[in-house]
């Protein structure tokens, strides 16, 4: 795994990291939020930095269920490498890297959130069995849930922003290159990405103006994008610089998958996963792409006569059936429109049978 | 205090280039893996130090 390699100072690496300080963080009780802005549903990413906290780029994306698809050594060497060709023009680059820092937080540190203030300021070595499930830490995805539970709490629907947190940019058609900087591996038709010009092959070198080191890098301006307004991009295509402008569409974060992310089933998630049936499956059962048609891969539901088993096909929820053409829909249906101890009604087919359920939405 | 630990292991980490460092209890009570090499290890005031003493540029892993 990247964290192990980079961690042991992989041959492949240890000529890029002799040039950092490089610093392991596992505490994150007290972490100043407003300086160390990253995706909290990860759980590695990386900063590059100055010593005067300027963000020179990020690093770690997740974009589904197998979190390790999309950080890859070289890749991360590449973003690595970048980052030290910032170092290298800085100051004089300053300007460009001013987006880089976020907004300020809601709290200043994590314990500022009401569901997590009982945590001490420090980890306590000595608490509980030896690991990660040490009673005394707050993991890093332990502070989206805080902020899901704060949403929840004062009875509002939790925003698309945070749930499709950090979209990834095949939401607007590209798909890169894991083992690049931020290289184009294809455009799909009719994309946002394709009417702005984009080819495969493209290296992204600056989005809004900012450099970029990774898909992070692209993740973190996509997360702050108003929608129905276009970003400046600045590609190299056969060596030259090509400017474009690529439009975000509204709604464009529903491309996503969202549902891999623990804070989900820390707070409102039922207890299962599930993933959308292929259109071939659909003709397969006669339904449509707009049927709400999701195999359930996973289910702790064991009420006695009640029971969501792996393999049922939901296909209605509260008595719609279209409208929700994935489980990331189908979640923010339940984050958005349903309150906690309200209960969701389900159909779901086994055995070519219909049952129906009802689950108690936490 | 605080910054004399950080600056000891600010030091020690320059010192102990790409040998192992003794876990300490933080990492020893998670079962962190073993980090190599001079990482400073969940220090973060301390890297920043070293990086204005150094003028390197700083690389934080959080996990």
């Amino acid at each position: 795994m990247l964290d192990g390699q980079v961690a042991r100072r992989d041959p492949e690496l240890g000529d890029v990291l002799d040039q950092f300080v490089c610093v392991r963080v596992v505490e994150v009780n007290d972490l100043d939020l407003a300086t160390f802005q990253f995706d909290t549903g990860l759980t590695w990413a990386v900063l590059f930095m100055n010593a005067d906290k300027t963000v020179y780029g990020r690093y770690g994306s997740r974009s589904g269920l197998d979190g390790l698809a999309d950080a890859t050594l070289q890749g991360f060497r590449k973003a690595a490498l970048a980052a030290l060709e910032i170092h290298k023009a800085y100051p004089g680059n300053k300007a460009s890297l001013a987006g880089k820092a976020g907004a300020p937080p809601r709290f200043p540190t994590p314990r500022g959130y009401p569901s997590l203030k009982e945590y001490p300021k420090t980890i306590d070595p000595a608490a509980g069995e030896r690991g990660r499930d040490n009673p005394t830490c707050i993991h890093c995805h332990q502070i989206q849930a805080a902020e899901y539970r704060m949403i929840r709490g004062s009875k509002e629907p939790i925003p698309d922003r945070l749930l499709w947190a950090y979209p990834m940019p095949s939401a607007l058609g590209l798909e890169l290159d894991a083992q690049e900087r931020a290289r184009i591996r294809s455009v799909a038709a009719g994309s946002p990405a394709a009417k702005a010009g984009f080819r495969q092959g493209d290296d992204l070198l600056s989005l809004e103006g900012q450099p970029l080191i990774s898909v992070a890098d692209i993740q973190w301006i996509l997360d702050r994008a108003p929608e129905d307004s276009p970003l400046r991009a600045v590609v190299r295509r056969d060596g030259a610089p090509l400017a474009l402008d690529l439009a975000i569409p509204p709604g464009f974060r529903r491309k996503g998958d969202f549902s891999w992310r623990a804070a989900t089933s820390d707070t409102f998630r039922p207890d299962m996963t599930g993933e959308s049936l292929s259109l071939e499956e659909r003709e397969k059962r006669n339904m449509g792409d707009a049927d709400i048609a999701i195999r359930i891969t996973y289910s702790g539901i064991r009420l006695p006569g009640a029971d969501v088993r792996k393999d049922d096909i939901l296909v209605e929820v509260d008595g719609r059936r279209t409208g929700l053409p994935s489980f990331s829909e189908f979640l923010a249906y339940v984050a958005q429109k349903k309150a906690s101890g309200e209960t969701l009604a389900l159909t779901l087919v086994r055995d070519g049978k219909e049952l129906r359920r009802q689950v108690t939405v936490r | 205090m605080r910054f004399l630990c950080a600056t000891l292991l600010a030091l020690g980490a320059l010192g102990a280039r790409h040998s192992r460092q003794e876990p300490g209890p933080l990492q020893r009570g998670l079962g962190d893996a073993e980090p190599e090499g001079p990482w400073v290890y969940n220090d973060i005031p301390g890297g920043f130090e070293s990086a204005r003493k150094s003028g390197k540029p700083l690389l934080l892993v959080f996990r």
